[in-house]
Formats: structure tokens, C-alpha cells, sequence
């Protein structure tokens, strides 16, 4: 099963896990890091560093927070290892997708294809529904 | 017209603060990364150029070829931010510094022995020197957000006597 990292700014990341763990139980294989201010970002890419060797026999999927924000870039760093992929905007839908869908989906390239595709149909403006 | 040059010190070099922040308040159109771990370092350069938004140019200098070209590249450029690594890095090019460039300490990491000076900002002994001898000759703001005040450096070598 696909691993699942979830590197965010401050404490977005572990705020969103108990959450999507409130709606569909306690997950395995799942594990975050946060960037907090002033901190070093070496010892976070360290962290990272280990993270994805733990995953690295069945790849792992990160979740970022924010294309171009300094975690994302930190992960950007390891899209050239093998079964290494990368979100970036991550929202709860598209997290408890990509949780709903690891049994299935072994590949993380193809599983964050998957939750990006609902994480996008999940935003809408409420207004627009009833224009229609 | 009025040429707003800014360099700046943070070890995240582009991120939310840089893009949301400095860019867009000073509607910044140039940017250039000085580092001599990323200007040879090409996934490094391909990540900081596509994060930028598109109305901007990134250019990327290792520190002594930035010092060397540095009078041509800003003669060309109306708004410009130059992003380094660390203090020492900034260090290096003091003798391009003029009273023209907004100096900016953004985020330099806590590590051991560090002194706290802001919440972004964390230095060791030889980096408030170095920034006490610069700060001398050149104005110098310590701030991670343009709108923030800049927090004071004058009596800033009293950081040492603890």
C-alpha cells in the first residue's frame, strides 16, 4: 500500500488527518511533518528524507499544502526517486480519496491522479448551484 | 523613475512570504537567487522557477559571477529582488551594497547556538558581527513581511553579552 506523507505550514497537516480519520476511522502507513517558523528546513528534509525510505517499497504520495510555499518545494527536491509523487493544494476530500483508494490504486503517480481529480470537484462556489 | 532594489536574506529563498509578500507589494518583475549550491544545481533551479508566477523573471547567479556581473544587471532592471541563502553569502557581496538597496534579513533558521532576534530570524555570533559591521555603512531591516515593522539593530552587538 501506497504511503501517504502530509507536509504542510504549521499544524494543517495533523489537523487534517484527525479529521479525515474522524469521517473514515484510523489509517495505516500515513505520517506528517510540519514547517513551523524559524524552523530549519535541512532538519525537516532530513525528516523527510527518512519518511520516504520507510515507504520505499511500495512508494509514497505527499500531500502538500501550497504549490510554491517552502514545504512544497522541499518536496519537490525528491521527484526524481522512484516511486516518489507529490500533491500540492491538498484539502480533505482529496485525502480521504486518496485513503479510500490506496487498496486499490498501488501505483502513486495513478492514486494522486485520482485524489487531485476529487480534490478539484470538491471546490465550488455554492452560489453557481443555483444559476444552473 | 523610482528603481527599488532588494536584497534579501532568507534560507527558504522563494516561498508564500517572497511570492504573497515582497513580490506583490513592490510589484517586483525580477528576481535572482544568489547561491553557489543552486546555481549549478539543476532540479533546485527547475523548483524555484516554476513556483514564481508567470509575470516574473528568475535569473540564478553563483555569489562571485552576481558580484562580478552585478553593475550590468542592475542598469537593466526597474524593480529587482536578489535572494540569498545566508548572512554570510550576503557578506560576500558588501562591496556592491549601496544606499540604493533595501537590505532585508527575512529567515535565517534556528540552529544550536543561535540567538533569537525575531521569530524567523535566528543568528550565531559571526553573523551578528558581520551584519553589525554592515549595518554600520547601510541601513538594514529585520523583518519576514514587507507591512511588518523592521525590528531594531543598533545596539544590536548587545546580543552577544548574554
Amino acid at each position: 500500500m501506497v504511503g501517504v506523507i502530509l507536509l504542510t505550514h504549521g499544524s494543517l497537516g495533523i489537523e487534517l488527518l484527525k479529521t479525515s480519520e474522524m469521517i473514515i476511522g484510523k489509517q495505516d502507513k500515513v505520517d506528517f511533518l510540519s514547517v513551523q517558523s524559524g524552523a530549519s528546513l535541512g532538519d525537516l528534509a532530513g525528516d523527510l528524507d527518512r519518511l520516504i525510505n520507510k515507504y520505499k517499497s511500495d512508494g509514497v504520495l505527499i500531500l502538500t499544502d501550497m504549490f510554491g510555499g517552502s514545504p512544497s518545494n522541499i518536496a519537490m527536491a525528491y521527484l526524481e526517486k522512484n516511486k516518489v509523487d507529490i500533491i500540492t493544494g491538498v484539502n480533505l476530500p482529496m485525502l480521504i480519496k486518496t485513503f479510500s483508494m490506496r487498496k486499490d490504486i498501488k501505483n502513486p503517480q495513478e492514486l494522486g491522479r485520482a485524489a487531485i481529480q476529487t480534490g478539484k470537484e470538491s471546490i465550488i462556489l455554492a452560489g453557481d448551484l443555483m444559476n444552473k | 523613475m523610482n528603481k527599488k532594489i532588494i536584497f534579501r536574506v532568507d534560507d527558504r529563498l522563494i516561498h508564500g512570504q517572497v511570492i504573497e509578500g515582497w513580490i506583490k507589494y513592490y510589484k517586483i518583475n525580477d528576481i535572482i537567487i544568489v547561491s553557489d549550491r543552486i546555481c549549478s544545481d539543476y532540479l533546485q533551479k527547475m523548483i524555484y522557477s516554476s513556483i514564481l508566477p508567470a509575470s516574473c523573471t528568475l535569473q540564478f547567479y553563483c555569489v562571485d559571477d552576481f558580484i562580478k556581473n552585478y553593475r550590468e544587471i542592475s542598469s537593466t532592471k526597474n524593480s529587482l529582488l536578489v535572494l540569498f541563502e545566508s548572512v554570510n553569502d550576503l557578506y560576500r557581496v558588501r562591496d556592491i551594497l549601496n544606499d540604493n538597496i533595501f537590505v532585508n534579513i527575512g529567515c535565517v533558521a534556528s540552529r544550536e547556538h543561535k540567538i533569537e532576534i525575531t521569530d524567523t530570524v535566528f543568528l550565531d555570533k559571526e553573523e551578528v558581527l558581520k551584519l553589525s559591521e554592515l549595518r554600520d555603512r547601510f541601513n538594514i531591516f529585520v523583518k519576514k513581511l514587507p507591512w511588518e515593522t523592521a525590528v531594531e539593530i543598533k545596539n544590536f552587538i548587545n546580543f552577544l553579552e548574554d
